[in-house]
């Protein structure tokens, strides 16, 4: 049983740069767990104080039941797989792989066995011999893999692994990561910015901006119910649609310099019991947009602004007001640039997000 | 100096530049070899090596080591040492060479080899070097060692110095024909003549006058105070080109 738990874990460069703001966190037994979030939100701080490279300024790391914050790196048998897979280019890759084992004073015909077996297992056995320099940068990868997980680490690290491979190597990649990590069962922290990689390997998506956790849960979670604005805007692609908003409560309408759009009774009552002023935002995913030639009851009327075919699907840009919407269509779907069109938001599946607190209200 | 060994005095002294003498007296190298006699050539060969290669040896060591430090970690004041370091840089050298003399007596080491390869063995230019050369090795190899449970000192003996070799081959050429062709800090230091360096050696031949076949055996003497850095320059310039085409880590 390897938990990884954070407690208030918080971490500032020289005096001033918050990188890590109060983070609690809790990583279960082999679990599969992704902190997600633009370039420079802490989650890369975030694992280097967990691998014991940064020393958090307050807070606790526990790695299991113990208490790593006093541990040297190298005592708290962590791995970790960094962006640049950091191969060690003047040994062999065989020698790589075998340099933990070494560095324990494991016996050597002990190490041939394991460096095999982690080579069979990644399907590497004919790279051994070869420099790091003359791998591929999927063979490279692979060789970094070996390296972290020969020694059978309580908790693997993974560093924005798969950010120096090619777009198609990715896509390959990360169903294998996943295959392996569930193959050796150990708990496992990988940090991306990629939210369609995040979400195809994770067990669970921590969601990370300007050093907070925004939220945890399911890839499903995330995209069905973003707690807040950042989380709204970050996971989906094309990102979610918002629009300013308020809510005139008698007519139980929502009201923009835009439209005007009613809404039910109920959404009314929630609104009202959650939110702290009339002013919202309304967010819709532009899946839950239907584009339609013809005036139809609630729909806003727009004018087509660009499109964009896309092969699996054609985004519409459309004008409203001075906002631009986009709306995903099916890849069949013509229409012309400058067209009078009518959108329909999918009510079910509408965002409303609270202005001032930028938490959401649905 | 290779042909002009090979001349007679009268062909040197001739106003017609012979690149190839007609008659190669080849027999004037082993009369040079011989010609030199306090101390005899292969001592003073002898010596000049062992001194320089200690010298160069300790100083690539601390340079590499002081470099690591300077480069890889940041501690309270580490800005000032390195800062330090460089202000040596500005003092000319001729400055310094009493306030040595004085330093070197005071620890005793008047006429030994100390006075020679300690000082040489601590330069704040080849510790510059060595620190900017490994400032550009990423620090993602060292953090991936550390991990893999490697101790500080197993960092830079298993990754610093081994991946520094074109830097440490380089510069270490540099200093070594510096320190082999150093003349006047050995011939201050050094009485004894059993003690002196192949410079200081080849110094004392003038004042020996043997007739008029004097020229031809001083060339044939530098000569052989040459080929040790030929030959080191022959087996090292792989390394050399590397380290004076960019004196940068890159990925191999």
């Amino acid at each position: 049983m390897v938990e990884v738990r954070l407690e208030k874990l918080t971490k500032i460069f020289d005096k001033k740069v918050v990188a890590v703001d109060n983070i609690n966190l809790h990583i279960k037994d082999k679990e599969f767990l992704v902190l997600l979030g633009p370039s420079g939100c802490g989650k890369t701080t975030t694992i280097r104080c967990i691998a014991g490279l940064e020393r958090p300024d307050y807070g606790n790391i526990y790695i299991g039941d113990r208490l790593v914050n006093d541990v040297v790196e190298k005592d708290r048998d962590v791995a970790m797989v960094f962006q640049t897979f950091a191969l060690w280019p003047h040994m062999k890759a065989g020698d790589n792989i075998a340099f933990p084992l070494k560095m324990h004073k494991t016996p050597k015909n002990e190490i041939k066995n394991e460096v095999k077996k982690i080579a069979e297992l990644l399907k590497i056995s004919h790279l051994l011999d070869r420099m790091p320099g003359q791998l591929s940068g999927g063979e490279a990868q692979r060789v970094a893999l070996g390296r972290a997980i020969i020694r059978n680490p309580k908790v693997f690290l993974l560093d924005e692994p798969l950010a120096n491979l090619d777009a198609k190597l990715r896509v390959h990649m990360r169903v294998e990561l996943k295959k392996l990590q569930e193959q050796i069962g150990v708990t496992t922290i990988c940090v991306t910015h990629d939210q369609s990689e995040a979400m195809a390997m994770a067990d669970r998506i921590a969601v990370m901006h300007q050093g907070k956790i925004r939220q945890i849960g399911t890839a499903s979670e995330l995209y069905d119910h973003p707690e807040d604005l950042f989380v709204a805007g970050f996971i989906g692609s094309p990102a979610m649609n918002f629009m300013d908003c308020t809510l005139e409560e008698e007519k139980g309408f929502l009201v923009s310099n835009a439209f005007t759009l009613e809404i039910p009774k109920q959404l009314i009552k929630d609104i009202k019991e959650n939110a702290t002023s009339s002013e919202l935002i309304l967010g819709v995913r532009p899946q839950d947009i239907s584009v339609q030639e013809k005036e139809i009851p609630d729909s806003i009327s727009s004018e087509v602004y660009a499109v964009e075919p896309l092969g699996h699907e054609t985004i519409i840009d459309l004008k409203l007001g001075d906002q631009i919407i986009k709306a995903c269509t099916h890849p069949t779907y013509t229409v012309n640039l400058g067209d009078k069109v009518w959108m329909k938001f999918d009510m079910n599946r509408m965002h409303l997000i609270d202005k001032k607190t930028e938490k959401a209200i649905i | 100096m290779f042909a002009n060994t090979l001349k007679t005095p009268q062909e040197i002294q001739s106003p017609f530049i012979q690149w190839i003498p007609r008659n190669p007296r080849w027999d004037n190298f082993i009369r040079a070899w011989n010609f030199v006699k306090t101390p005899p050539i292969w001592k003073a060969l002898l010596n000049s090596t062992i001194i320089t290669l200690s010298s160069v040896a300790l100083q690539l060591l601390s340079s590499s080591l002081v470099g690591y430090v300077l480069a890889k970690h940041k501690f309270r004041g580490s800005n000032t040492i390195f800062m330090w370091i460089l202000a040596q840089l500005m003092i000319p050298s001729a400055t310094s060479l009493i306030p040595m003399y004085l330093l070197m007596n005071w620890f005793g080491w008047y006429n030994t080899w100390f006075s020679l390869i300690i000082p040489a063995a601590f330069s704040a230019y080849t510790i510059f070097l060595m620190r900017q050369f490994i400032i550009t090795i990423p620090d993602d190899i060292l953090d991936a060692a550390r991990l893999s449970g490697c101790s500080e000192f197993g960092l830079y003996w298993r990754m610093i110095l081994p991946l520094s070799k074109p830097a440490l081959a380089a510069i270490g050429l540099i200093n070594f024909v510096w320190i082999w062709n150093d003349f006047l800090w050995p011939v201050v230091m050094l009485k004894d003549p059993n003690l002196f360096t192949i410079q200081v050696a080849l110094n004392g031949l003038w004042d020996i006058r043997e007739g008029y076949n004097w020229i031809p055996l001083v060339a044939g003497a530098i000569t052989y105070a040459t080929v040790p850095l030929i030959i080191l320059t022959v087996i090292t310039q792989k390394y050399l080109i590397k380290g004076w085409t960019g004196l940068s880590y890159a990925k191999r």
